[in-house]
């Protein structure tokens, strides 16, 4: 709990520098709404119209990133033919950056 | 709106249309609250494993077992959510990610369920708790998302609503069907009663539904009673003329006494008042036999009949004329069944040949023209004719041009009585193909047509 405190202090602080770790996928959450209510990225429910309007499918994970100073969207879809589809959106501007299927 | 059908087919879409409303209230009410009692139940489940997993961690802060949380919990906006309100800190589930649920804080023991709007359109059934575990008290809320719930429940709606209008349709057709079996029946009658019209049968059959037998029978006893009656006043007026018979006679003979040829005046007076009572009871009692064979129905088929009237009619001339050459009739009529009493016409048509045949050379014409309801009848011979002052006198009443040839004076009344029962004219004329006497007689069967319009 000491160690999230302290993460959070320094996403806040030194956002640009920090890089986010998969180890906290169960807080990233929490990170998400805090920067939701910064306004310094977009809404998730916003991300994922923009990726079902690239790609149909079922949304089955969400993971924000920070990737060189950036916040990253990564969407994780199941089409109906059974294939997982990962999409890249940039978290601040929506933009599609990556769009291929996982093999 | 005055068919029966019609009547039927209004009644049983209205019942239907009202069933299937009440139906479709009741059974999508019932789906709605069973899907959302077990939506319900499921999440008081899920709040019980919740409030398990609940723990007083460090610095006094309630958080969760990562571990016992399902993972639907964890998958963004995957419609299962749950948000723990306490007072230093809320907690909430992955799944809701950057969104929140509309909660407010509770009183321990307090349970509430309400909707509420979600993420991605969802809808969402919200039940929360106030709680308190390890002297903290906190509000426990749980969500579910119910659009699966309500999609199938529109595909339910969708379903119903085929499904009503293919019964619907099925009923409609069925009814529509049996109604028409039924009227069958009612068929039969109609063409019954236009065959009894025509004479053809004496009464309806009562091989009938129950429904209308009691119509059918009320119709057989008017009709018996009116044959009945028909013939009591038949038998009335042949009795009375057999009674009359004989004190006529008797004055006849009275006439014919020596003493009374002392007084010709007298004599001559008595002839002629016993002729014409004599001449009126032929009448009335011919007049009797005309009205009918006791069937009301009326059929007069020239086809059929006239040959052999006029076959008829060549023989007896035949003999009797001193011609060299045998009188031939000629006659002309139409393939039509006239809506005429066929007694009738029989005594018409045969009174005015009868007549043409007593005064012609050689031959004599006889057309037939008109529809079901007139009738236009011509007669003509080659005969020496009337002048313009006997046509005259023959067309008053009773008069009889020549007292030498018995009956035919009445031949002429009979015509006009006939002609006068149907409201037509007769017209007496010279005939300009043969030269002779022209009878033209026009009928009309205004009842028949009245009735038709």
């Amino acid at each position: 709990m000491k160690r999230l405190s302290i993460v959070l202090l320094l996403v806040l602080g030194l956002s640009s520098l920090f890089v986010l770790t998969p180890g906290l996928s169960d807080e990233d959450h929490q990170q998400a709404r805090h920067l939701k209510e910064l306004g310094e990225i977009l809404p998730l429910e916003q991300i994922i119209k923009a990726a079902k309007a690239k790609q149909s499918g079922r949304v089955i994970e969400i993971e924000l990133e920070n990737k060189d100073g950036r916040y990253l969207y990564e969407v994780e879809l199941l089409n109906a033919r059974g294939e997982v589809w990962e999409l890249y959106f940039d978290a601040t501007t929506g933009q599609l950056i990556k769009h291929e299927r996982e093999d | 709106m005055n068919s029966v059908q019609q009547r039927l087919q209004l009644g049983l879409a209205t019942s239907v249309v009202l069933l299937m409303l009440l139906l479709w209230w009741l059974v999508s009410g019932a789906i709605k609250t069973f899907g959302e009692e077990f939506v319900q139940s499921r999440l008081e489940h899920d709040a019980d494993s919740l409030l398990s997993a609940l723990q007083v961690g460090e610095n006094n802060i309630l958080e969760l077992t990562p571990k016992r949380i399902t993972a639907i919990y964890k998958q963004p906006f995957s419609g299962h959510y749950f948000m723990v309100l306490s007072d230093n800190k809320t907690l909430y589930s992955r799944s809701l990610w950057d969104e929140s649920l509309m909660v407010s804080r509770l009183p321990k023991g307090v349970k509430r369920q309400w909707n509420v709007q979600g993420p991605m359109g969802q809808t969402l059934l919200v039940w929360a708790g106030g709680f308190q575990k390890q002297g903290h008290r906190f509000t426990l809320a749980v969500a579910e998302d119910l659009t699966p719930l309500s999609k199938s429940l529109v595909r339910f709606n969708w379903y119903f609503a085929g499904l009503s209008l293919l019964t619907l349709f099925i009923l409609l057709g069925v009814q529509h069907y049996v109604v028409r079996r039924s009227f069958r029946p009612l068929e039969q009658i109609l063409h019954e009663v236009k065959n009894l019209q025509q004479g053809a049968v004496g009464e309806l059959s009562e091989e009938v539904p129950a429904e209308v037998r009691p119509l059918v029978r009320e119709v057989n006893h008017l009709l018996h009673l009116l044959s009945e009656r028909l013939q009591r006043s038949r038998n009335a007026l042949g009795n009375l003329a057999h009674a009359l018979k004989g004190p006529l006679s008797l004055l006849t003979q009275i006439g014919q006494q020596e003493n009374i040829h002392a007084f010709p005046d007298l004599s001559a007076n008595l002839k002629q008042q016993t002729d014409s009572i004599q001449q009126l009871m032929d009448r009335e009692l011919k007049r009797a036999r005309l009205m009918g064979q006791g069937a009301p129905g009326v059929r007069f088929a020239p086809q059929e009949e006239m040959p052999v009237l006029v076959d008829l009619l060549q023989r007896m001339f035949a003999t009797t004329n001193k011609q060299e050459t045998p009188l031939k009739i000629h006659w002309q009529a139409p393939d039509v069944i006239f809506i005429f009493d066929r007694d009738d016409m029989l005594e018409l048509i045969g009174n005015l040949l009868d007549n043409a045949c007593k005064w012609a050379k050689h031959q004599v014409c006889c057309e037939l023209q008109g529809d079901e309801h007139r009738l236009q009848l011509v007669v003509e011979d080659d005969g020496p004719g009337c002048s313009d002052e006997e046509m005259k006198q023959l067309t008053a009443r009773g008069v009889r041009l020549d007292e030498a040839a018995p009956g035919h004076g009445l031949g002429l009344a009979i015509v006009r009585d006939v002609a006068e029962i149907y409201g037509g004219k007769l017209t007496l004329g010279r005939s300009s193909t043969l030269g002779g006497l022209r009878v033209s007689v026009s009928l009309e069967n205004r009842v028949c047509v009245s009735k038709e319009i």
